[in-house]
């Protein structure tokens, strides 16, 4: 019988040694040539069993290097397979012996390459594999005693291991070594391990004072935090007792001052255990551990080393209280009240309290609001007042006076000049996004001026870097060259990124339309139809479509179960939306590139953020009388939309002589009654929007407060009934339900924008400059789903960062988005929270009221938890008096509004009160305080309760009235820069054609 | 992997240091955060990274430990000035150690008041504590890292101080980074209410991509005195794409965190997975460098811990700024370091030549190709381009110069010319002399 055949004969048998004997007995040729039979076999035999066992070691006797390699052995390699590695070639066995070490894939070998170290074939490996392969081969049915249950091996137990530890006592030293290794095969494999020792222990097979130091040693090896801590489990299974704490106190000690919390949780624990029992032996060394944990952030630590620091203060008040005062920079209030509080008992008792207090001093600007007036005491300073004097009314009055009449006036100056000299807040500043003032901060766009440029910018839209106004840009531009062109070398550059978009989104890519335009306007072929516009309209809107449809239509929302708090307030989850109608355009745009007609496009904005000045489109739109062209019906819809309406008479009677339906369109945005057929462009001409109640079924709020607030979370277009399908601007208003964010590109066979988000958000930001809220609506529906969530999403973060401009008003929709970013996990998205409220209080637009009304109503709907927003509110709060004053204010309002306690109020309060404190203010509404006296009735101990009676306790009324000064006089400055400003009369040229 | 043994150093003394160090724990803590960051990849925090391998350069006076993280977007150095030390300097140097388990566990437990003793050498660290004497041994060098040491040198050179935090606020900002990985960039807005992070940067704000990737630093807080942050001058804080008016695009930004005779910088690439290996800071410099005048410079090199052109100047027998731009390409193949705190280069003795260098830069190289092939030609104002099938429209006048290629549009100049851009400027620099 032929090697090949009785090897596959013994393998079937499962009978490994008879399969060694086979290897072993044979020469090399005779094993490669029996090498491909089981090879076959191998790739036949189930994962698992006896069989596959035995196929291993006939691999390691007669494969190559390159085979075992190749292998995935899911059971350990017999030992016995040493015998054949030892029988095969040296630079055969010493690639076998190599892989099986350093190979983590290959570490089934461990077994085998074991006993060549134990019989002196090979010296032990240095390789840390070689440790992983130890702790892995738990798994080894001969190593470990496993029997097989059904081909199957039983799984190893702590018992099975310490069995083993038994029999071969001398692996005891690898197996400390390797549990040292942090890396993901050795985590994994090694807690068996750890299971395993105290067992050895309990039966005096290992030396319990040995193990004891290696449960403490891994705290001290750099190991990762997660890694770490098994070893403090190992430690607590031993229950050391005082004795052997303190035969390692010095360790201990090192162990607080890791950066590891669990090293410091234990050590921590153990010393306080020490102390109380041996007084202060080591003491000093053990105060300047403490210094470590209080560095830290964790809360139990901080006070877990402060309770430690008040057993010995009264030995060492000095040391101890220099080590205390590093918590001053803990980020929790608590925890810095606890270090003043640990100061003030025992500043009385130090040598040298002008050390303490210069140390204090120190950190006078890190503690909360609250807490500085005490750490000045303490350090024998005057509080700090406030670092800048406030303007003066006199002066601020003046200034108004002189702003009044003007572009400013609907900033309504006179009324917050009055509200000032009332001692009272401004009312926040509510203007319309398109007033000339504002317009005139923006800076104008500019077209492509010639092919290459135009190359340029094509480029950046196909490979995802481009925003907005650059797809604008280039949608203009190869609108305006359609009738020529481009020359080679230009050519086959665009040809170049259309062979990209195919690698990476597919060929499907290459029919989106924005991909279509451009190579339309490179090679002149008639572009592939639109599919809804030649197929059945209706199925425009069929949840199963996808390509440009897809594109057009949202999926279906609330499927799984990530959306069920979205899906009980959505009831009609299907709509197209902005970036559909950007692709309609972009197809107009090839098609004519296809019929070489060049036109300058009606809807490039003229002006950042989307904006088109009425004299630019009149401009435009004469080109086009004078040309005889009709505009693009998609074009010119969204032109309006971006429409500013604020125009001079003479820019009206231009528009009115020209008498196009797109004029008059332009003209009812302007505010007169001209008659527009075009339903599309009729809806395009909205300067309101309704931002209605929601489509669903939002819980009602118990408290009748709530009901005359506005619901915002998924506004609705102004739109009566729904729009015509054919209705481009209408579907994509009345699509606002369904925010820009549930497209679904990436889902989309034609999406030149997949994963993309960047890009695409920023298009539709620019889509519809009037009805600036949606941006914030947009976040307050997207969001709402992943409040708890640390995705990331860029299409939230561009939309409220949109919002940062002082010249985009905030209305009701920007403050639900701000209310929901306030509170989202994601930190990304809280950072620009912070960064609306603090930017939105500094300039007046912030409603504080009326976002401390809507977390109020989130949580009342049980939409929200309201831990999250306190420090953020907080951090924003910290920049100037006015921005405490309206966190102040809007804490206020959200207390007024609360229906119930939140388990997380503490939070709200203690940064409350951080922004009380900063500017010396208390709680003024009778509402607000009734629920803080209800909080201290029900428990006056309790941290809610004392931060309560802390509020209680500031004054309610003031003399210093530096906020509302700041605000009337940022109010002033907008103006002022306003006024600057271009005015309506002052229109941008435009140069129709471009060059 | 390129085969760095030991380099420099004039004298057979195995040791460039040896000695004790004043504060044993400070310095084992911060060589544990430089190892820390080797084997981190903060693109993919949770794939442990399995290069811990610190490079060590003992100048005139300075002992350096210089890692990159595993994604390449973090550099990380540790800085003990001599005053920190009680030893000799022997000689200068530059070697290559792994810091494995053993070297990890010593250093860890390193106790108040227990010593510290360290010797850096020809092949070898070797630590001394009071229970064990650990070595380890040198290893090679990652090409990666090469690339990234002469990134680097360039980015921070071109960096400005911007803030200076006391120790207090230096310990808040550190102690409070966020553990989260953000994707975006992040800045840091150092204003009257503290030190805060913005997603919508103004002017003076820095950048600072993925703040979690400075926790490393957080086992050092009990030992900060002080945090200096460096930045690109406001001239060069650009928009995205370059341009001026738009949203900045995002920067490398350094952060220099000052303890008592020692200094740890952290370095962090503009965007999280950004590595410097690949931001093409390095190619404007190196494309314009006179070989023979870089070489020149090279032989000035002594173990410097600041190189001063004035110095090499007058040995070169050339002007300042030449002999200025000669220390900068120097800079750009990694044969210098730049130390933002004394605001200079200092010698890092890799033992590569500069042809060497630039064969680890493909754009370079790929450029050099384009012009060896006449595919770069005159196209009225512009330079045409001819890539394989493909030809580019290369313009190098205005701000920026472009280029019609992917990678431009991808990049839009943010990480480095493309091969295009560079072989029309070899071109039009010879056409020029």
């Amino acid at each position: 019988m032929s090697l090949e055949r009785e090897l596959v004969r013994r393998i079937k048998q499962s009978d490994v040694g008879g399969v060694v004997e086979l290897l072993v007995t044979t020469d090399e040729k005779n094993r490669r040539a029996a090498a491909d039979a089981v090879r076959q076999l191998f790739r036949e035999l189930p994962h698992a069993g006896r069989q596959r066992a035995a196929c291993l070691v006939a691999l390691v006797g007669c494969g190559t290097v390159k085979d075992i390699k190749r292998l995935f052995g899911t059971v350990m390699v017999s030992p016995r397979a040493a015998d054949v590695i030892a029988a095969r070639p040296q630079r055969i066995a010493d690639g076998v012996v190599r892989a099986g070490i350093e190979d983590q894939w290959t570490r089934w070998l461990w077994p085998a390459i074991h006993a060549l170290v134990e019989r002196g074939a090979i010296e032990e490996p240095e390789h840390e594999g070689y440790l992983i392969g130890l702790l892995l081969s738990t798994t080894s049915q001969e190593l470990m005693g496993l029997e097989w249950r059904q081909d199957r091996l039983e799984p190893a137990t702590a018992q099975h291991l310490a069995d083993r530890i038994r029999r071969e006592p001398a692996l005891v030293d690898l197996v400390f070594r390797a549990l040292l290794i942090d890396e993901g095969a050795a985590l994994w494999a090694g807690g068996l391990w750890f299971e395993a020792l105290p067992l050895l222990v309990a039966t005096g097979d290992l030396e319990r004072d040995r193990v004891l130091d290696e449960a403490l040693g891994g705290y001290l090896a750099d190991l990762r935090p997660t890694s770490a801590r098994r070893f403090g489990e190992l430690w607590a299974a031993l229950a050391p007792t005082v004795d052997e704490l303190r035969a390692r106190r010095t360790v201990l000690i090192k162990m607080a001052m890791t950066h590891d919390p669990g090293a410091q949780k234990l050590a921590l624990a153990e010393l306080s255990r020490l102390v109380k029992t041996d007084g202060t032996v080591d003491a000093l060394d053990v105060i300047g551990a403490c210094g470590t944990p209080l560095n830290g952030t964790q809360k139990n630590l901080a006070m877990a080393a402060l309770r430690l620091l008040r057993l010995l203060a009264s030995d060492y008040p000095q040391q101890a209280i220099a080590a205390a005062v590093t918590g001053l920079g803990h980020p929790r209030s608590d925890i810095q009240e606890a270090v003043l509080d640990f100061v003030a008992t025992h500043i009385a008792q130090v040598p040298d309290e002008a050390a303490v207090r210069a140390d204090l001093l120190g950190w006078a600007d890190a503690v909360a609001p609250q807490l500085r007036p005490a750490i000045a005491a303490l350090a024998g300073v005057q509080a700090p007042g406030a670092t800048a004097a406030p303007p003066e009314l006199a002066g601020l009055v003046a200034a108004a006076s002189r702003l009044v009449p003007g572009p400013a006036d609907e900033l309504a100056l006179p009324q917050a000049v009055a509200s000032v000299e009332r001692g009272a807040m401004p009312r926040p500043v509510m203007f319309r996004p398109w007033n000339p003032g504002a317009l005139a901060t923006k800076s104008p766009t500019v077209p492509v001026a010639n092919h290459t440029e135009l190359v340029e910018v094509l480029a950046a839209v196909l490979s995802g870097s481009a925003d907005g106004i650059d797809i604008e840009r280039a949608l203009d531009g190869l609108s305006r060259f359609a009738d020529a062109r481009p020359g080679g070398t230009l050519s086959t550059s665009l040809q170049t990124h259309f062979d990209n978009v195919a690698r990476q989104f597919g060929e499907g890519a290459l029919r989106n339309p924005l991909v279509v335009a451009a190579a339309t306007w490179v090679t002149g072929r008639e572009p592939a139809r639109l599919p809804f516009l030649e197929r059945d309209r209706g199925r425009l809107f069929s949840r199963k479509r996808r390509g440009l449809a897809g594109n057009l239509v949202t999926p279906p929302i609330g499927r799984d179960a990530r959306d069920q708090r979205w899906a009980q307030f959505d009831g009609a989850p299907q709509a197209a939306n902005f970036e559909g109608m950007g692709l309609v355009r972009a197809w107009e745009v090839a098609y004519r590139c296809h019929r070489r007609q060049a036109r300058p496009l009606l809807s490039l904005p003229s002006h950042e953020a989307g904006w088109i000045e009425p004299a630019v489109l009149a401009d435009r739109l004469a080109w086009y009388v004078d040309a005889q062209a009709i505009p693009d019906r998609f074009d010119a819809c969204q032109a309006v939309l971006r429409l500013a309406p604020v125009t001079t008479p003479e820019v009206r009677s231009r528009l009115r002589g020209l008498a196009t339906s797109v004029a008059h369109a332009a003209l009812r945005v302007l505010g007169e009654s001209a008659p527009v057929d075009d339903e599309g462009l009729l809806r395009a001409t909205s300067t309101e929007l309704d931002l209605g109640p929601p489509v669903g079924h939002l819980k009602q709020p118990a408290d009748p407060r709530h009901a005359a607030l506005p619901v915002v979370f998924f506004p609705k277009a102004a739109v009566a009934a729904p729009p015509r399908r054919d209705d481009p601007v209408g579907v994509a208003l009345a699509a606002l339900r369904t925010p820009p964010a549930r497209l679904s590109w990436w889902n989309s066979s034609s999406a030149i924008l997949a994963g993309v988000t960047r890009s695409a958000m920023s298009w539709a930001a620019t889509m519809a400059p009037r009805h600036p809220d949606l941006l914030g609506a947009v976040v307050a529906a997207t969001v709402i789903r992943d409040l708890d969530s640390n995705r990331t999403s860029d299409v939230d973060d561009l939309a409220l960062a949109a919002l940062l401009s002082p010249d985009v008003p905030l209305g009701v929709g920007a403050h639900a988005g701000l209310a929901v970013a306030l509170v989202a996990r994601n930190d990304a998205l809280g950072t620009i929270a912070v960064d609306l409220v603090s930017q939105a209080a500094t300039d007046g637009r912030l409603d504080a009221v009326l976002l401390g009304r809507l977390l109020a109503q989130m949580h009342a709907a049980g939409i929200i938890a309201l831990a999250r927003s306190g420090p953020r509110i907080m951090a924003a709060a910290e920049v100037s008096a006015l921005n405490a004053e309206q966190g102040r204010r809007l804490f206020e309002a959200l207390v007024d509004h609360l229906e119930s306690v939140p388990r997380d109020i503490h939070a709200v309060l203690d940064a409350w009160l951080g922004v009380a404190t900063q500017i010396g203010r208390g709680v003024t509404g009778n509402a607000a305080r009734d629920y803080l006296e209800d909080l201290v009735a029900a428990n006056p101990r309790s941290k809610r309760g004392k931060l309560a009676a802390s509020l209680l306790a500031l004054p309610q009324s003031w003399d210093d009235h530096t906020p509302e000064l700041l605000a009337l006089d940022a109010r002033i400055t907008r103006a002022g820069r306003w006024a600057e400003g271009r005015s309506a009369e002052d229109p941008v040229e435009f140069d129709v054609l471009g060059g | 992997m390129v085969a760095l043994a030991t380099a420099g150093g004039k004298a057979p003394n195995p040791h460039f240091f040896s000695g004790f160090v004043e504060d044993p724990k400070l310095v084992a803590q911060g060589l544990l955060a430089v190892a820390e960051v080797a084997r981190t990849r903060y693109f993919d925090p949770g794939a442990a990274a399995r290069s811990r391998d610190p490079v060590v350069t003992a100048n005139e006076s300075v002992l350096r430990f210089e890692s990159f993280s595993a994604c390449n977007g973090v550099y990380a150095r540790l800085d003990i000035d001599d005053s920190a030390l009680d030893g000799k300097f022997f000689d200068w140097g530059t070697t290559n150690v792994d810091v494995n388990q053993p070297m990890r566990t010593a250093l860890a437990g390193i106790g108040p008041g227990e010593p510290l003793r360290m010797a850096v050498g020809t092949d070898e660290l070797v630590v001394d504590t009071i229970d064990e004497s650990v070595v380890e041994k040198k290893v090679p060098l990652p090409e990666r890292w090469v690339r990234g040491f002469a990134e680097v040198s360039v980015v921070a050179a071109a960096m400005v101080l911007v803030h200076e935090l006391p120790s207090g606020a230096a310990r808040k900002l550190l102690r409070d980074l966020p553990r989260h990985k953000e994707r975006g960039a992040s800045w840091i807005r150092f204003g009257a209410g503290g030190v805060r992070a913005t997603k919508v940067p103004a002017p003076e704000d820095i950048c600072l991509a993925g703040p979690f990737r400075l926790r490393s630093a957080q086992r050092l807080i009990p030992h900060v005195q002080g945090l200096r942050v460096y930045a690109p001058p406001p001239a060069m804080r650009l928009g995205v794409g370059g341009r001026r008016g738009t949203q900045r695009a995002a920067q490398a930004s350094a952060w220099e965190i000052v303890f008592d005779g020692a200094r740890q910088v952290l370095v962090m690439s503009p965007e999280i997975y950004r590595g410097f290996s690949g931001e093409g800071a390095v190619l404007d410099a190196l494309a314009a460098a006179d070989g023979r005048v870089v070489e020149g410079a090279a032989l000035e090199l002594h173990g410097q811990s600041v190189v001063d052109p004035d110095v090499v100047a007058a040995a070169l027998a050339i002007d300042r700024m030449a002999a200025r731009n000669a220390v900068r390409a120097l800079g750009a193949t990694g044969r210098v370091g730049f130390d933002l705190s004394d605001g200079g280069y200092f010698h890092r003795d890799l033992p590569f030549d500069r042809s060497v260098l630039e064969e680890m830069q493909p754009r370079l190289l790929g450029a050099r190709d384009l012009v060896a092939a006449g595919a770069v030609a005159a196209a009225e104002e512009d330079w045409s381009v001819t890539s394989g099938t493909a030809a580019y429209l290369v313009r190098l006048g205005g701000e920026m110069a472009r280029c019609t290629c992917p990678w431009f549009a991808k990049h839009r100049g943010e990480r480095g010319p493309c091969k295009h851009v560079l072989a029309a400027q070899l071109v039009e620099a010879r056409e020029t002399v």
